[in-house]
């Protein structure tokens, strides 16, 4: 008999998602949780509701990254004078101030990286709904690059929070936040419990039904 | 309930991968999605404890003293990792206030404090209450401390302000690039697997 590879849920196993720990997938008692004997975690054979938790959440992404992006996120007056920055008019100044290299770190950080975290986790979800043949292999990559990549995005709030303490000089120069930080802000944390509460087995078991 | 010592599921996509015998400095992957399921390290309660220890005096300092000065024309302010969460406060964005405080304070200073917690009473082979809980709540928390953002959110801060004033670097930085270093190199050299396996024989 040919040895067939076996996922843990098709061998009745469930891993404990916090301690990897394997445990035999015995049914419960209705209302009780079935729980991790070395670690007390929650067991799951898949993240619960992982689909429809993940649309949610990157859906309140987007519609944060609305006034995350209208509203300004800081203001920098010099002699009394300034206008609020949001944070693409704050990147272009910086490319317009010649200060080339930190516009594109906070370009990656502010703009891509959250862009490209709903972008691909809109396609992840896609993928399993409709069942693509996109490369499983290629999309667990593409899933934990964006899962590692998230909490770079917080930079321009921690630069804020930076500046706006160090840069308290009165009239002559000072920074203030403006509210469209705590929307970015809120983007931020939104989309990575997103990538979070996508379970990236999902992509396999789809993949798996097909053979 | 049944265990199943030599099997491993992967994380990633949940096939059942058989472990190899325990050999130190050894990564296995998983064979159908290529994803680490376990790397074993050297020595990993001793270095670990070593670092984790470190970074605590380290935190302190920087929490302390001041990271940066800023001078214009004779006036002069300086920011302490916390002053930016108070600020926050006060110009009346509570949420990203928060924000900052528990990513950049509560979260890596508690990390720390926990594997403190749980390294040393394996060391000393003492044992105390609420470990395995406490281990389970350091990998819920792993993914909210920030302090590698927050440090290149200090060099772009720097570089930002040098048009208009300048800018000098405080003993807390020094501190700070210190604990990131050793914060990094901790969760390079802890081996949870060991230290699952070691809770749950000393329970």
């Amino acid at each position: 008999m040919k040895k067939k590879r076996l996922t843990a849920r098709e061998a009745s196993l469930i891993s404990c998602h916090i301690c990897g720990k394997l445990f035999r997938d015995i049914p419960v008692a209705k209302g009780k949780r079935k729980k991790c004997a070395r670690c007390g975690a929650t067991l799951h054979t898949r993240k619960p509701e992982s689909l429809a938790r993940t649309w949610a959440l990157v859906i309140s992404g987007l519609i944060l990254y609305i006034p995350a992006n209208v509203y300004p996120i800081m203001t920098v007056t010099q002699f009394g004078r300034g206008t609020p920055d949001t944070i693409i008019s704050g990147i272009i100044a910086l490319f317009n101030n010649g200060l080339w290299s930190i516009g594109v770190i906070i370009f990656v950080a502010s703009v891509l990286i959250p862009v490209l975290k709903l972008v691909v986790l809109v396609l992840l979800l896609l993928s399993v709904h409709f069942r693509w043949k996109w490369n499983p292999r290629q999309r667990t990559l593409v899933y934990k690059i964006v899962e590692k990549i998230g909490k770079w995005s917080m930079l321009d709030i921690f630069m804020i929070s930076i500046l706006a303490a160090l840069v308290k000089l009165g009239f002559l120069l000072n920074v203030t936040p403006n509210r469209g930080a705590s929307a970015f802000g809120a983007v931020v944390v939104v989309t990575m419990f997103a990538s979070m509460s996508f379970d990236p087995r999902l992509i396999w078991d789809r993949e798996h039904d097909h053979e | 309930m049944m265990q199943h010592q030599h099997l491993i599921a992967c994380r990633e996509c949940d096939l059942l991968n058989v472990t190899k015998p325990y050999s130190p400095e050894d990564i296995s992957r998983c064979s159908r999605c290529g994803s680490l399921l376990h790397s074993s390290k050297i020595n990993s309660i001793d270095r670990t404890l070593a670092l984790v220890i470190a970074g605590l005096m380290f935190f302190l300092i920087a929490c302390c003293y001041p990271l940066l000065n800023l001078k214009v024309v004779g006036a002069e302010t300086t920011n302490k990792m916390i002053t930016g969460v108070i600020d926050l406060y006060h110009y009346g964005l509570k949420d990203c206030s928060l924000m900052v405080f528990m990513m950049t304070i509560i979260v890596p200073f508690i990390k720390l404090a926990m594997l403190l917690y749980i390294l040393l009473s394996l060391k000393l082979n003492i044992n105390v209450p609420g470990r395995l809980f406490i281990f389970r709540m350091y990998h819920t928390l792993d993914v909210w401390g920030m302090l590698d953002v927050y440090m290149l959110a200090i060099i772009v801060a720097m570089v930002k302000l040098v048009d208009f004033a300048t800018v000098s670097t405080g003993i807390g930085l020094y501190a700070f690039i210190v604990l990131i270093v050793i914060s990094l190199s901790a969760s390079a050299t802890l081996d949870h697997h060991l230290i699952w396996e070691k809770l749950e024989e000393s329970r």
